[in-house]
């Protein structure tokens, strides 16, 4: 959804620069980094550093928020043993320009780590501290297919501040009070926004919608359909093409599933929280040798079930899929998402 | 702030009971929390679980052994299978674990009152029923009639085997054990679990079947139940699946929509069959 701003001001070009810098006075930025042919988000120390022209990030902000290995517990002594708990610090973070279907991921990832319950401390402290500056696609990327499951290219979403690029610089909205706050620290930087610009930004933002280059089925029809499928031919053709390496999820901005292990040196030791993935084997694996799900077919499955089927059905209707394409550009077999989506459809009504 | 769910408390192992031999032996520790104020505020229903930690080693999720009318030390029956409960299988008096919990639902003990309770258990399936039978022994007027069907591979292999016998001398429940093959010094049955059942041929009115082993025990004792006329809706079991953080968070011990670790570990087979053939 498209939220409306609390504030339009326009950044002019020539102080972009200066606006890195000051976000740098504020506290830790996660910014896109050119890293030979890929960009990721990495934790900024010059603004030179950060790339102002660049495609999708390979990474995202599971990796700022729910970092792939995190110390959660140290211990002293494993026989006598006393314990410290390793919560991160609170620390003000900002990640700047991270793409508004990134954002929208938060929300599943909330819903798993944030219940009401047994909130996640880790997750939860990194997720209030953190300010989220996101920049609109104005020319969406070639496997972007965020329009098909409920998002846009200029969704602000779990975006404390949207930036646009428009001619000679770009229009900063912000859009919570976390980004208003950011607004008012920076405030020296900005113009106001010219009727001119306005026109621009909505001409830009309503251009980019058509410039998406893929669609996929209609989630909700993919979703009753699953209900149906679950011993359907269709996984094993897909599973039969995957090699299990698990990129798919491990680089989800929706995935967030884990493992937890000790590691232990000279009586010191470390309890360490790392990214798994249901594509992995040893994910399901019991020790006495049984595996729920023993073969490609039965984890691809898990892996477009809990996206389309299982995490809309425990969280009111909401996909954890952002259209981000990033499971089927990073796939080393080609598999492609939307095409296995359309198997289901046909599947689907063929049943 | 709430408490982190992933911080265990500090425990001492009190006791350490050797229930059975072999490669794939069975302890039961007996664990007390160090902190007073943990130990008067941990409750638990029969058939909750809570994961154990060996410091440095690892965690594994075991389900409490024993029953809240026990009093306040905590049994764990484990089997020795793979890293961290070979290591707790190392464990002697004194000795520190950690211990955080309880988790999932347990059974619904306070439902059952007025009925028959049949308890079917095979291997170390009967950690958890234990549980529930202790509980319902301790409180034995709000039950009818009670009886615990056990198997095991070897006469050494019977978990809690003294405990059985004087729960069958004391007329609490009726007790039958039987063995996979024949033994010289052995008078009960011999065959599986389920095979018992079809012999002992429990009546279904008035009555709830628990039962919990290994996934093919569960399977043909289902089965058995359903030539029976028992409703799938009166047979209980507890399921397991691979945990790690017991709080509903790392992904993988789910069928279907449904988590064990936080929906479960007890179904009803008329709720597992609404699930995907995921187990």
């Amino acid at each position: 959804m498209v939220m409306k701003a609390l504030s339009q001001k326009f950044l002019p070009k020539a102080r972009l620069q200066e606006f890195k810098k000051r976000l740098l006075d504020l506290g830790e930025v996660f910014a896109p980094v050119q890293e030979g042919d890929v960009t990721a988000l990495r934790r900024i120390g010059s603004p030179n550093e950060i790339a102002d022209d660049f495609d999708q990030t390979q990474n995202n902000l599971r990796a700022i928020i729910e970092p792939q290995n995190e110390i959660i517990l140290t211990f002293k002594d494993t026989l006598k043993p006393s314990l410290t708990e390793q919560l991160p610090a609170e620390n003000k973070r900002i990640v700047l320009w991270c793409r508004p279907c990134d954002a929208r991921a938060l929300s599943s990832l909330d819903d798993n780590f944030d219940d009401a319950l047994l909130p996640d401390p880790y997750y939860l402290r990194r997720r209030k501290s953190t300010t989220i500056i996101g920049l609109g696609c104005e020319k969406p990327f070639p496997f972007c297919f965020c329009g098909s499951v409920g998002g846009n290219p200029f969704s602000t979403d779990n975006l404390d501040v949207i930036m646009t690029r428009v001619r000679d610089g770009y229009v900063f909205e912000s859009l919570t009070k976390k980004g208003k706050d950011l607004e008012a620290q920076l405030t020296s930087l900005f113009s106001e926004i010219a009727a001119e610009q306005k026109n621009l930004l909505l001409e830009i933002q309503g251009k980019s919608r058509t410039l998406l280059p893929r669609s996929a089925p209609n989630p909700e029809m993919v979703h009753a359909n699953l209900g149906r499928l679950f011993d359907s031919p269709l996984w094993k053709k897909w599973g039969d093409k995957c090699i299990g390496c698990g990129i798919c999820t491990l680089l989800c901005p929706t995935c967030w599933c884990f493992d937890i292990t000790d590691v232990e040196t000279r009586g010191k030791g470390f309890r360490i929280r790392t990214w798994d993935s249901c594509q992995f084997p040893l994910f399901t694996l019991h020790t006495s040798g049984h595996n729920p799900r023993p073969t490609k077919a039965s984890r691809v499955r898990q892996r477009v079930m809990h996206k389309y089927r299982y995490h809309p059905v425990n969280y009111s209707g909401r996909i954890a899929c952002v259209g981000c394409g990033r499971c089927t550009e990073l796939c080393p077999e080609d598999i492609d998402l939307i095409e296995i989506l359309n198997d289901i459809m046909k599947a689907g009504e063929q049943q | 702030m709430n408490r982190n769910p992933y911080l265990p408390d500090l425990a001492t192992v009190v006791d350490v009971r050797q229930e059975t031999g072999g490669d794939r032996s069975v302890r039961t520790l007996t664990v007390e929390f160090d902190d007073k104020e943990v130990a008067s505020s941990f409750t638990y229903k029969p058939g909750q679980l809570a994961m154990l930690s060996v410091f440095g080693k690892g965690e594994s999720m075991i389900s409490i052994t024993s029953s809240p009318t026990m009093g306040k030390a905590l049994q764990f029956s484990v089997m020795r299978m793979g890293r961290v409960t070979s290591i707790l299988h190392y464990l002697t008096k004194g000795e520190k674990v950690g211990v955080r919990g309880p988790y999932g639902n347990g059974f619904p003990v306070g439902e059952w009152k007025g009925k028959n309770l049949i308890f079917i258990g095979g291997g170390i399936g009967s950690a958890p029923l234990r549980s529930a039978y202790s509980y319902a022994l301790h409180n034995r007027k709000d039950y009818a009639d009670i009886s615990i069907i056990y198997g095991a591979r070897t006469s050494s292999d019977i978990v809690f085997r003294d405990e059985l016998r004087a729960i069958a001398e004391s007329g609490g429940a009726k007790v039958e054990m039987s063995i996979d093959k024949p033994e010289s010094d052995w008078d009960g049955f011999v065959g599986f679990a389920a095979m018992n059942v079809k012999r002992l041929a429990p009546k279904p009115d008035n009555a709830i079947v628990i039962t919990c082993g290994p996934v093919m025990l569960i399977k043909t004792v289902i089965k058995e139940l359903m030539d029976l006329h028992f409703k799938p809706s009166e047979i209980y079991t507890t399921l397991e699946n691979k945990m790690k953080c017991g709080v509903g968070k790392c992904g993988r011990c789910n069928i279907g929509p449904v988590l064990v670790c936080k929906n479960g570990p007890v179904f009803t087979v008329e709720q597992i069959r609404q699930l995907p053939s995921d187990l």
